[in-house]
């Protein structure tokens, strides 16, 4: 199961396009479209009034903010005293599937062009903390007029809560920016040009997220996710290899307890 | 008798013949490749009308097994399978950017998939993926990046092994009766390109909403669509993913499906 999300700015409008069926084409008119949002550190969960066709739901921007989580449901699948969100919504099978059941969040200039990505945050990862590596310059262009981080997280207590994105110097290990986001938000963070080098790393310490890279010149748009590390390892020990990796950079950097 | 049948229920063989009848198939067989390989996705590559693709790719070995002197290899084919070009890049950084244009390629224009691998001295005991990031650029506008999402070729890691290259990650099947709708809607967009690339080392046969297309080994498509809402691909090949390039007034956008 996967939760969606969106991006709201002012320079760009974001909807999400959910399908009603699985990549095998499989249809289940049950699900409809959910949205869950902190209130009074409470999880809320409503079903959605959106636009649909016999294929799609469609989230229309006005609908969507940086905390709302949207995910497919059946009503009764949903328990509204839970006390976060694993307890809440139930792991439904309909969009458990491989590849991944996937929205698509596309996002528009304002009077320019659109770029989108097929998108989803999984079920699995909202209860799991760990570490979080991402370069920024393979998706990121130092040629462009602006350039911007977009970071998701869904945990699943109901609170925005403040953490670091550090960029780290990955030749000279040390910290070269510290960034304060919030747990269940879209976080759209510029990034200056010093930072997109081969050096520059996105690193976290605590909450995992989705990094997209967002660039935009001259009304064009390009925007895409970076891999999480373990998937360039193939085999039992790809999470293993992956934590060395992200643990040796953590040491070097945060054990020295360099001033950022 | 049970743990004999097993073994032969799981080996190769039995993998082929679980996938021709459709019983427990296999999608991606890595069952001789779990040590000591490079595996990479297929790659688009496009120098057509004034296109030109940017590769952003990394040292894999360096980052996560501490290998110093790696050699990483690039593969260039054309459509229909033929090797234009070999690039190797003997001195990796940790993030490396090669970029395809007509001049690299005694100008040729066109399109056709890559393939990036790594090769060291030292074997190692897991098998890597290259799935990197390349961005299309048309007319020397912003290129629209998006990652590998299929895997198509493998070669050794380590010198001591053959250094040959082979095509085929994905398995297939004897019918073609594995259905892929891509969850996407196309219907804002003027027109639709959608490059297919066959993962196998068999000849795939697949149709998109009705029209039928075939690849040998090694081939890859762009295949022109005109306004429509869903896409269905059903082909014999397991997994068969493409990327789309899709055209609305005078911008582009390119994402994998």
């Amino acid at each position: 199961m996967n939760f969606f999300f969106g991006i709201n700015n002012k320079e760009f409008l974001s909807t999400i396009t959910i399908p009603k069926f699985q990549n095998n084409s499989k249809q289940n008119n049950e699900y409809k479209v959910f949205v869950s949002s902190i209130i009074k550190n409470n999880w809320t969960i409503e079903k959605l009034d959106c636009s649909e066709d016999k294929n799609f739901f469609f989230i229309d921007s006005k609908l969507i903010t940086n905390e709302k989580n949207f995910f497919l449901s059946k009503e009764k699948h949903i328990k509204s005293d839970g006390k976060n969100l694993l307890e809440m919504v139930y792991p439904n099978k309909f969009t458990d599937t491989s590849p991944a059941y996937r929205a698509s969040l596309e996002i528009t200039k304002k009077n320019g062009g659109f770029s989108s990505y097929q998108s989803e945050y999984p079920y699995g990862m909202i209860n799991k903390k760990s570490q979080l590596l991402s370069p920024l310059s393979t998706l990121l262009d130092v040629n462009a007029e602006s350039n911007y981080l977009i970071f998701r997280n869904i945990f699943c207590e109901p609170e925005h809560k403040s953490f670091y994105l550090y960029i780290v110097d990955i030749y000279k290990m040390m910290v070269l920016k510290k960034i304060e986001v919030l747990t269940n938000k879209t976080n759209i963070i510029p990034i200056d040009n010093e930072f997109i080098e081969k050096k520059a790393y996105i690193f976290s310490d605590t909450f995992l997220g989705i990094p997209i890279f967002l660039s935009v010149n001259n009304g064009h748009l390009s925007l895409e996710h970076t891999h999480p590390p373990y998937h360039y390892i193939l085999g039992k020990k790809n999470f293993q290899l992956a934590n060395k990796l992200k643990n040796r950079i953590y040491e070097k950097i945060f054990k020295k307890n360099i001033p950022v | 008798m049970k743990k004999f049948l097993k073994k032969i229920f799981q080996s190769n063989l039995g993998i082929k013949f679980r996938n021709f009848i459709g019983f427990r198939a296999i999608t991606v067989n890595l069952k001789s490749l779990e040590k000591n390989f490079s595996i990479s996705d297929a790659f688009l590559w496009r120098t057509d009308n004034n296109f030109k693709t940017i590769i952003n790719y990394s040292d894999i070995l360096k980052q996560f097994f501490e290998l110093d002197n790696s050699t990483i290899i690039i593969y260039i084919f054309d459509k229909k399978n033929k090797l234009l070009k070999i690039i190797e890049n003997n001195n990796p950084e940790n993030i490396n950017k090669l970029i395809i244009e007509k001049k690299i390629l005694n100008d040729f224009e066109g399109y056709g998939t890559f393939f990036i691998f790594h090769k060291n001295k030292n074997r190692i005991n897991d098998s890597i993926r290259n799935s990197c990031y390349t961005g299309y650029s048309k007319n020397n506008n912003l290129p629209s990046f998006v990652h590998g999402n299929l895997m198509g070729a493998s070669l050794p890691i380590s010198h001591d092994n053959k250094n040959k290259l082979k095509l085929g990650i994905v398995e297939s099947s004897f019918l073609k009766n594995n259905i892929y709708k891509i969850q996407k809607s196309f219907s804002n967009y003027d027109y639709i390109e959608l490059f297919i690339a066959n993962p196998t080392s068999r000849k795939i046969y697949f149709e998109i909403n009705n029209k039928k297309y075939d690849l040998s080994i090694g081939e890859c498509i762009i295949i022109n669509i005109k306004k429509i809402d869903t896409i269905t691909i059903k082909s014999n090949c397991f997994i068969l993913r493409p990327v789309a390039f899709v055209y609305a007034g005078e911008y582009l956008d390119v994402f994998h499906c």
